[in-house]
């Protein structure tokens, strides 16, 4: 499972294309009351929780079905 | 429904976001459907095209925006998340197939909007990594939303109502 942290860079520079490229349509975003710990550790949370999900092997289960 | 790239798209709904909770959302997304095709062993014929992710993101938001104008979402908030989510990514197709593949990963797609739907139900303990129903049921199950991610015309509404009968 450690090799899926080599796609954190990729997955990262993504993000911030995207969001690059809705300002330069225009698009202003609203501030954040929270800091950004906060989003940043409900996303590493999910990622662990879904990696966790994997290793049940359920993607076998359901290409099989 | 709205897209980014509809005219009549109201701006005022895009701006309810903030830049953080938008960037880190995408990137764990982007991570997730990697992690997904990596660690699923997939053949390499299959791969994320980026261009169709973009535009699959750009729809997610646009759908999901109203609910944050509305004061109904939250960034905890995975059945919203995860069920609009996967019914854009089943519409979009963001996986795609650089050459013929064994007919098993026909519905790669299909598979990764079914694991974001697990992740997001009850069915699976995320403390102690466990299913909280038995193999056959577990199987059942996914017997039977496969059957309709595959099938049926998947509705961003329609997985929310599952995931909430499933998590009631």
């Amino acid at each position: 499972m450690n090799e899926s942290k080599v796609f954190d860079d990729e997955s990262k520079a993504f993000a911030e294309d995207f969001i690059a490229q809705l300002k330069r349509e225009g698009v202003v975003f609203k501030k954040s009351d929270k800091d950004p710990s906060y989003y940043e550790e409900i996303s590493k949370k999910n990622v662990e929780d879904y990696n966790k999900l994997l290793e049940t092997g359920i993607v076998d289960l359901l290409l099989k079905v | 429904m709205y897209t980014i790239f509809d005219e009549n798209f109201d701006d005022e709904f895009i701006n309810e976001f903030n830049e953080t909770d938008l960037y880190n959302f995408f990137s764990q997304l982007k991570r997730q459907a990697q992690n997904f095709l990596y660690n699923s062993k997939m053949p390499p014929e299959i791969y994320l095209n980026a261009t169709i992710y973009a535009h699959c993101c750009r729809n997610i938001i646009a759908d999901l925006a109203k609910f944050r104008h509305l004061q109904v979402l939250t960034s905890e908030d995975n059945v919203k998340l995860n069920a609009y989510t996967a019914a854009w990514w089943i519409r979009r197709k963001p996986f795609q197939h650089k050459d013929n593949c064994s007919k098993k990963f026909l519905y790669v797609n299909e598979s990764f909007a079914a694991t974001l739907l697990f992740q997001a139900s009850h069915l699976y303990d995320k403390t102690t990594g466990q299913y909280t129903v038995s193999k056959d049921k577990l199987a059942a199950i996914a017997r039977q939303l496969m059957n309709y991610l595959k099938f049926q015309q998947v509705t961003s509404q329609s997985l929310e109502l599952f995931l909430n009968g499933l998590n009631f």
